[in-house]
């Protein structure tokens, strides 16, 4: 991802057999398949929701999918690859993999106990809700997450300088 | 010129991410099996818990297990946590054919492209609405059961549209040995598709590195065995220690385990604590009863050792004791093979639940008045609640009023 191309880049000429999903293949009978039946599911699930809801909630719930996808595809994912791209350019080799390691898991703790460590959900006058102190707790995980991550590249060194 | 400038770096990011191992047709596949696998178990014990929820014609809940349902929906929540870094992991891996160029190559392609937008933003809201869940928290406009069960057709229906069309590749990059990048022989080589051989300079540093997916795909399980063993202690009672970022813990709360709702948010204290308080027994029944907090004491008392299990990923096994409800029933007059509604004197929409024959006549079914030899709370049902085998926590209901038989 870092070492900037000055192999053969003739743009017709890259590697694309390895490269993920790059090559089209034909749509083959499982293609058409899986789309009539697939088709048929999804089209169920509108109807359902269509039925479900009025119009202003499917409205809103539209706007929630579309903005799932539109928040991963053009805030997260970017985010992430120019975080990717600024540790692994900045990185020495020995310890890029396990900080980025440490950094992608920490990534996604936060992400997924941001309510807990923002408090949404609490409600008076029901303390089993959240019970626990959640940025201690979150703390604990990810000093336990960057201490193996450490482990492992103080591990490495050794055996570089052994060399 | 100008739109080359820009597009220059962004195809050649483009170019030596997908060259990248942890980025390639075989990663993409693993991830894309792990995917299809989490996202099925989690969608059959959904559909079990809206069934559960939701009885029909052809569908009866039945009595035992009477873990079933606890079972299931910590599968459920379990599975989804876990599903978190499995599908950021995928989307990583094939976000820079979100800027393939051409953007389409025929019908089949434009289609197979389209049903990605389903596909993304509906795994996206699945997991975020589920795990807001687990947190009590509604930020969506709409009722959260109703969105996630009719989004998960969505996403399922988009899921089997995908791997419809990556079928063949998937099958193909995983009988292919990683490190082999001849064509198969059934796939004839096209001009402007050269093969690259083993000598070529590789484009990225770390496609050098036959370990690098190896050790992508393990950090990708440590992220998800990291999650679940800091949640799944919420359910499962001997991991509770390490359910650091559980939103619950199974000990804490009235009484010593969780409620989800008290009887101050039910608004129903003040009816609860009232002496005056009965239980009515009416419908398909012989004789209609009123039967007061002492009526029932001095009716049998029986214990069972069942679990409330939450849809919110909880669930704690207590021992309850009380007056089976076939007694009861027996006591009405009531049909052999009644069923039973259970109207809690909390309104609304939680403040009902039915009971099949099945459940209903089940020895272990009670009218609980106590858990673990304490008289029961006012939040967790004072002065008598529903306490059944195989039975979602919400249909446990809570502060009964009035038991409406049907024959």
């Amino acid at each position: 991802m870092t070492a900037v191309a000055d192999g053969p880049t003739d743009g017709s000429g890259s590697p694309a057999d390895n490269r993920a999903e790059s090559a089209v293949p034909r749509p083959g009978p499982w293609s058409w398949i899986g789309l009539a039946l697939g088709g048929a599911i999804m089209a169920y699930a509108v109807w359902g929701a269509v039925q479900a809801f009025s119009t202003t909630e499917q409205l809103g719930l539209a706007r929630w999918l579309v903005g799932s996808a539109i928040a991963h595809d053009f805030v997260l994912a970017p985010v992430v690859t120019v975080i990717g791209l600024v540790l692994a350019r900045f990185l020495p080799v020995s310890v890029r993999g396990p900080v980025l390691g440490a950094t992608a898991i920490s990534g996604i703790v936060l992400l997924v106990s941001w309510p807990a460590l923002r408090g949404y959900g609490l409600r008076a006058g029901n303390p089993s809700i959240l019970p626990h102190d959640y940025p201690r707790n979150a703390a604990i995980v990810l000093g336990l997450v960057w201490a193996v991550a450490l482990v492992v590249v103080a591990v490495r060194l050794i055996r570089v300088r052994r060399r | 010129m100008k739109v080359a400038a820009v597009t220059a770096p962004l195809s050649r990011w483009r170019d030596d991410a997908t060259d990248d191992p942890r980025r390639d047709t075989r990663t993409a596949a693993l991830l894309g099996i792990a995917l299809g696998v989490s996202f099925g178990v989690c969608f059959l014990t959904g559909v079990y818990s809206h069934l559960a929820q939701n009885p029909t014609a052809w569908f009866e809940l039945p009595a035992s297990p009477s873990t079933l349902y606890q079972v299931t929906q910590g599968v459920h929540v379990a599975a989804g946590i876990a599903t978190v870094p499995l599908l950021l992991a995928k989307l990583w891996a094939v976000f820079p054919h979100l800027f393939r160029w051409p953007p389409i190559t025929g019908i089949a392609h434009a289609l197979e492209r389209l049903t990605l937008v389903p596909l993304v933003a509906g795994s996206i809201f699945m997991l975020f609405s589920g795990l807001a869940n687990t947190y009590l928290w509604y930020p969506l406009p709409v009722f959260f059961p109703t969105a996630h069960y009719w989004v998960a057709w969505l996403t399922i229906g988009a899921l089997v549209t995908h791997i419809g069309a990556k079928l063949t590749l998937t099958r193909r990059a995983l009988t292919r040995p990683t490190a082999a990048t001849t064509p198969p022989p059934d796939r004839p080589v096209t001009t402007t598709t050269t093969t690259a051989a083993p000598t070529t300079t590789p484009l990225v540093a770390e496609s050098a590195d036959p370990t690098a997916r190896r050790r992508f795909l393990a950090m990708v399980g440590a992220t998800a065995g990291v999650l679940t063993v800091a949640t799944v202690g919420q359910t499962v009672y001997p991991l509770r220690r390490f359910a650091l970022l559980a939103p619950r813990d199974p000990d804490v709360g009235t009484d010593g385990f969780p409620v989800n709702n008290t009887a101050g948010e039910a608004g129903i204290t003040d009816a609860a604590s009232d002496p005056e308080w009965r239980l009515a027994v009416t419908g398909a029944v012989g004789a209609a009863l009123s039967l007061s907090l002492d009526d029932l004491r001095s009716l049998p008392q029986h214990e069972a050792t069942l679990p409330i299990a939450c849809v919110e990923g909880w669930s704690v096994t207590k021992r309850w004791r009380g007056v089976r409800l076939a007694d009861v029933l027996e006591l009405a007059g009531a049909p052999p093979d009644a069923s039973v509604t259970m109207q809690s004197l909390e309104r609304g929409l939680f403040g009902t639940s039915d009971v099949n024959a099945g459940q209903a006549h089940h020895p272990d079914t009670l009218l609980a008045l106590e858990v673990e030899g304490q008289v029961l709370s006012l939040d967790h049902g004072y002065p008598v609640r529903l306490i059944a085998p195989n039975r979602p926590g919400v249909m446990q209901t809570k502060w009964l009023s009035t038991m409406e038989v049907r024959g």
